[in-house]
């Protein structure tokens, strides 16, 4: 208190100033309206100010419940997008599809064989060869599972084949990686008589009951036609984006097993 | 009664009444607005309590601001011009400090150093009044322009009311 009283008098000087600017900014702002007016847009655009970040960090820390929130609802509209494409188009497509969505924990993209690991494993009902979408595009394929994790061999993965067709004309090839520009892989094996243009989009074709027919890959960039084999090779900018890859949907064949021992039986016929 | 107060007295009337008058209505081209009536605080003695001259300046602020329909916006700048005028002093002060009667003026001081003394006080004043006036940062270039016109103006009244009313000049600079 004592030294209270000392602080003040060391500085009456400068307080009894404050006092006096106080009260004349506050005759200043009842009797002025410009400066009344200014001194409340003032005021709001701090409270504001205040108010937004405290929105923002609140949204911040709520984020991964949103996230969470999200990946369900869209996995929950994927699947219901399957089932009514079930009913009508039946011949068409490859299977019996069903999502599950999950987050990936790491992955590279810089190197010739790539690896992503997702939080969901064996589980989760996860088995080796599913596939798995992202939010733009196909990623991959699943090849190890663990009880709570799986790794997935993505596009960008040397040893990767991907059966692909052009969505406008049902032309197919294989999708294969180089090893070079994560953003850029090719499409093999299309005859050098089909007209590509850039911008031509690639889609899988659901050959394999890996990918549902029609999934997004990527669109056509350039061609390179090669006279002697009489095949060009396409090459298609990914849809996705493996640099910040987050949400992985991975895609459950029910029929899978059917197609796989169909075709078993087939090449079993042809020895 | 003291000559000095009452010549201050005299001024402070006139000084006023010219201010509210004349000055008042005047405006250069809509931007140049003289405000003579600093004078009054610029040349209060320098052994003036400073906390006198705080309410003085408070004081004259508001009386200008009656008339000029702005209550509180020239008390604002004034008090600041009070608040600092101590600190202007004490930074200009002469090696060997003020003699107790001496009142800034070129009599007393000197035209160089009353001369660097009344620029500073106008401008401060200037400068806290038109941003006050403005109330805002944005068209700052502009409201500049106006502060340091107007101190131009501001600061030859000055110097032509200080020569009127402090008579002939010492050949002393206040420096030495």
């Amino acid at each position: 208190m004592r030294n209270l009283i000392l602080f003040i008098w060391k500085y009456h000087f400068t307080f009894l100033f404050i006092g006096l600017e106080v009260l004349a900014l506050t005759l200043l702002s009842t009797n002025n309206t410009y400066q009344r007016t200014r001194m409340h847009r003032f005021s709001l655009a701090i409270s504001g100010s205040v108010f937004n970040f405290q929105d923002g960090f609140a949204r911040y820390v709520n984020l991964d419940y949103e996230n969470e929130v999200l990946r369900q609802q869209n996995a929950l509209l994927e699947n219901e997008l399957f089932e009514r494409s079930k009913g009508k188009t039946a011949k068409r497509t490859s299977g019996d599809f069903e999502v599950l969505p999950a987050v990936v924990i790491s992955s590279s993209y810089h190197q010739s064989n790539n690896y992503i690991i997702i939080n969901a494993g064996s589980e989760d009902g996860i088995v080796p060869e599913m596939g798995v979408q992202g939010t733009s595009g196909i990623v991959g394929v699943v090849t190890h599972v663990s009880d709570h994790y799986a790794a997935v061999m993505p596009i960008i993965h040397s040893q990767t084949r991907v059966s692909c067709r052009l969505a406008k004309n049902d032309y197919f090839g294989l999708l294969k990686w180089d090893g070079t520009d994560h953003e850029v892989a090719t499409l093999e094996d299309i005859p050098n008589h089909v007209e590509i243009d850039s911008g031509d989009a690639i889609v899988t074709r659901g050959s394999s009951g890996i990918f549902p027919r029609g999934l997004a890959v990527g669109h056509a960039i350039e061609t390179e036609k090669n006279p002697s084999t009489g095949f060009q090779s396409v090459s298609v900018r990914l849809a996705t984006n493996f640099q910040k890859l987050n949400t992985a949907f991975v895609i459950q064949n029910q029929l899978k097993p059917e197609l796989d021992s169909l075709q078993t039986v087939i090449e079993s016929d042809e020895q | 009664m003291n000559s000095n107060l009452l010549s201050y007295l005299v001024s402070l009337v006139l000084l006023l009444a010219l201010q509210i008058l004349v000055l008042n209505n005047i405006q250069i081209s809509g931007f140049l607005n003289p405000f003579l009536y600093i004078y009054l605080i610029i040349v209060l003695p320098v052994s003036f309590p400073r906390i006198g001259v705080l309410f003085m300046g408070f004081g004259l602020g508001l009386a200008l601001d009656v008339f000029h329909q702005t209550l509180g916006m020239h008390a604002v700048a004034t008090t600041f011009l009070a608040y600092c005028r101590p600190f202007i002093l004490q930074y200009m002060a002469p090696r060997d400090g003020y003699e107790f009667s001496r009142v800034p003026g070129i009599r007393d001081m000197g035209y160089l150093w009353f001369g660097t003394y009344a620029a500073i006080m106008v401008f401060l004043h200037h400068f806290m009044l038109f941003f006050i006036e403005a109330f805002r940062l944005s068209g700052f270039w502009f409201t500049l322009g106006k502060v340091i016109g107007s101190t131009l103006l501001t600061f030859l009244l000055v110097l032509v009311v200080q020569l009127l009313f402090s008579g002939r000049a010492s050949n002393k600079s206040g420096y030495d």
